[in-house]
């Protein structure tokens, strides 16, 4: 196994490559990669090349993009990033979950927080038909269960309007 | 290089990122039952030797093993082989009359994409039966986009119906067939071509369609990403919804209902539940039932017990809080809004949180003083904000703390006494009467 990784005490920027499950290869700073937990653990096993078997090149990208701002993070750019992150979720729901799915793998506990909160956002005080029509969510239920289950949670459905639409 | 030499080892398996791991035969660990490598480079003679020198190899998994083109075993003990990935694979050849399962995946990619997975291998079992084959689809339709969908689609279908057909083929001998699919891509009939084609008519075996068995999807209408995500992101999305719509998912699916149920981070911060005791108590007591341990938690009633409870954020209550009951030991942050603090139950508090770092109190009544006598190490943050009018005297003793900030309502909150705070970085008082000593 390699282990003659060069340490970051000697100052020089230390590259690493990481490889999507398509097999395209990316080629990082040590410093920006390891925002992600679980590559900063294989980083200090010795390991420069690797492969994300669970993480496809477009998803993979986007992570990137996303590691690559937030490892300029400083307190004079907190709009930026903000500015960022605002602009970064606004993709469809379908490379959201790629991305989530991705995030929770890779352990990069801010990315997670960003993406669960804007999913959060769609979910609050939407109609349970919105939801479900908003991410496509089967419904499961006989009309019996179902029946219960709202019957079970009759407060959580009580007073207040919600909204219907389904943006 | 991995060399093992263990008479009594009964599993292995190795798990490999770099693909270049080589396993040496390891003729001495005669009694390996249980074989899996993952991403190893073991050639097609290593493989077929290890059956002769492992006489107790009875299941095996390869994933990833891209160095493998022609599977060849001759084994009377194997009884489950399991491939995935080995994208270099062409042919699997069995002479294993025992085996029970045969399991693989089945890479069906859209039109035009070259792939080092896009040929599946031919597979031959010698002369028996394969009592179980199972396969999962895995067709790779993430780069889809919805726009060029509709066209290519058709195509697509084609393709990897005609891919799908071939390699089942091979599998007619086997009494029954599995298939399954994550994704919502693949869809199946069930009397598919019973009339139109009788497929196996003039064959001395009946063609895989009617061994088929059982076909499991995930997913049977719509794209429902959101429901395959695991648990614990489901349960990550809800902690960022107030209590009364997080229970309202539950209405939305099963997979929805169950994430609601062992939901650990309750938010009830949403000024709902002043008069439904009864319900939060019932939320408590099915995850206590469940032993689900709260991670985050904003509501004071019936939780004297969350013992790994780190932040408590408590909103338009009155604290009475049993505090020979309360057991808030890791408690790093309490926040209290619009509550009814008493100086007791405070100091008894401190008493117990002796991890408390963060102190916050917002438009809170019923205190008068606020004490903090060097009983708490950790504590960095004091916030008062709104301080009521009968709020007189702030006394704090903390040697680690860093930020003070108290902002009045009165403008006579006179008496401030911050003694032994020698790590006080910034404090900020709004409205208060100080004077200049």
């Amino acid at each position: 196994m390699a282990s003659s990784s060069s340490s970051s005490k000697t100052g020089l920027k230390k590259m690493l490559t990481l490889k999507s499950s398509d097999g395209d290869e990316f080629e990082l700073e040590e410093s920006i990669v390891i925002q992600c937990q679980t590559i900063k653990h294989m980083v200090e096993d010795g390991f420069s090349l690797i492969p994300l078997q669970n993480v496809d090149t477009k998803t993979l990208t986007k992570i990137i993009e996303y590691m690559k701002k937030h490892a300029e993070k400083t307190e004079s750019n907190k709009e930026e990033i903000k500015n960022f992150n605002k602009e970064f979720v606004k993709g469809s729901f379908d490379d959201q979950f790629e991305l989530v799915s991705a995030a929770n793998y890779l352990h990069i506990n801010g990315l997670m927080d960003l993406l669960c909160q804007s999913i959060a956002d769609r979910i609050n005080n939407k109609s349970v038909r919105a939801v479900r029509e908003i991410f496509n969510i089967s419904n499961d239920y006989t009309p019996d269960e179902e029946e219960k289950v709202r019957d079970e949670h009759k407060w959580a459905h009580e007073g207040g309007e919600f909204d219907e639409s389904l943006d | 290089m991995i060399d093992i030499v263990a008479p009594n080892l009964e599993d292995l398996y190795i798990g490999s990122f770099s693909r270049d791991l080589d396993v040496t035969n390891n003729t001495s660990s005669k009694s390996i039952n249980h074989l899996k490598l993952s991403a190893v480079a073991v050639n097609d003679q290593w493989l077929e030797s290890i059956f002769s020198n492992l006489p107790n190899l009875e299941i095996c998994h390869f994933v990833s093993c891209l160095s493998l083109r022609i599977m060849k075993i001759s084994s009377y003990r194997l009884k489950l082989l399991e491939i995935v990935t080995c994208c270099n694979l062409i042919a699997v050849d069995l002479d294993t009359p025992n085996v029970l399962t045969f399991s693989s995946d089945i890479h069906l990619y859209e039109g035009g994409r070259v792939s080092a997975c896009d040929v599946m291998p031919t597979f031959k079992l010698k002369a028996s039966l394969l009592p179980e084959a199972k396969f999962r689809l895995t067709p790779n339709v993430s780069l889809y986009s919805w726009d060029t969908m509709s066209t290519d689609k058709q195509i697509d279908a084609t393709r990897w119906y005609s891919k799908l057909t071939k390699y089942l083929g091979y599998f007619n001998h086997s009494s029954a067939i599995a298939l399954s699919c994550s994704r919502d891509e693949f869809t199946y009939r069930d009397d598919d071509d019973e009339d139109e084609k009788p497929c196996c008519a003039s064959l001395p075996w009946k063609c895989w369609r009617h061994e088929l068995k059982k076909v499991t999807k995930n997913i049977l209408e719509g794209t429902d990403q959101i429901s395959k995500l695991p648990e614990p992101i489901l349960d990550h999305i809800l902690s960022f919804i107030a209590i009364k719509e997080a229970a309202k998912t539950s209405t939305l699916s099963k997979v929805w209902n169950s994430a609601w149920i062992s939901l650990s981070c309750l938010d009830f911060g949403d000024n709902y539940l002043h008069k439904s005791k009864n319900i939060v108590d019932q939320i408590l007591a099915n995850r206590l039932n469940q032993k689900i341990s709260i991670k985050r938690f904003k509501f004071p009633e019936a939780t004297y017990a969350a013992k790994s409870l780190n932040v408590l954020s408590l909103r338009g209550f009155k604290l009475e809080l049993p505090s020979n009951r309360v057991k808030f030991y890791s408690l790093r942050e309490l926040h209290l809004d619009d509550s009814f603090l008493d100086e007791q139950l405070l100091q008894a508090l401190c008493a117990i949180c002796s991890d408390l770092e963060i102190l916050s109190f917002k438009r809170f009544h019923g205190l008068i003083r606020l004490q903090v006598a060097g009983n708490l190490p950790k504590l960095r943050t004091v916030k008062l904000q709104f301080c009521p009018p009968k709020f007189k005297m702030v006394d704090i003793v903390a040697p680690n703390i860093k930020d003070i900030y108290i902002s009045s309502f009165g403008l006579d909150l006179h008496v401030i006494e911050i003694t032994a705070c020698k790590s006080l970085k910034r404090l900020k008082l709004n409205a208060v009467a100080v004077n200049e000593q």
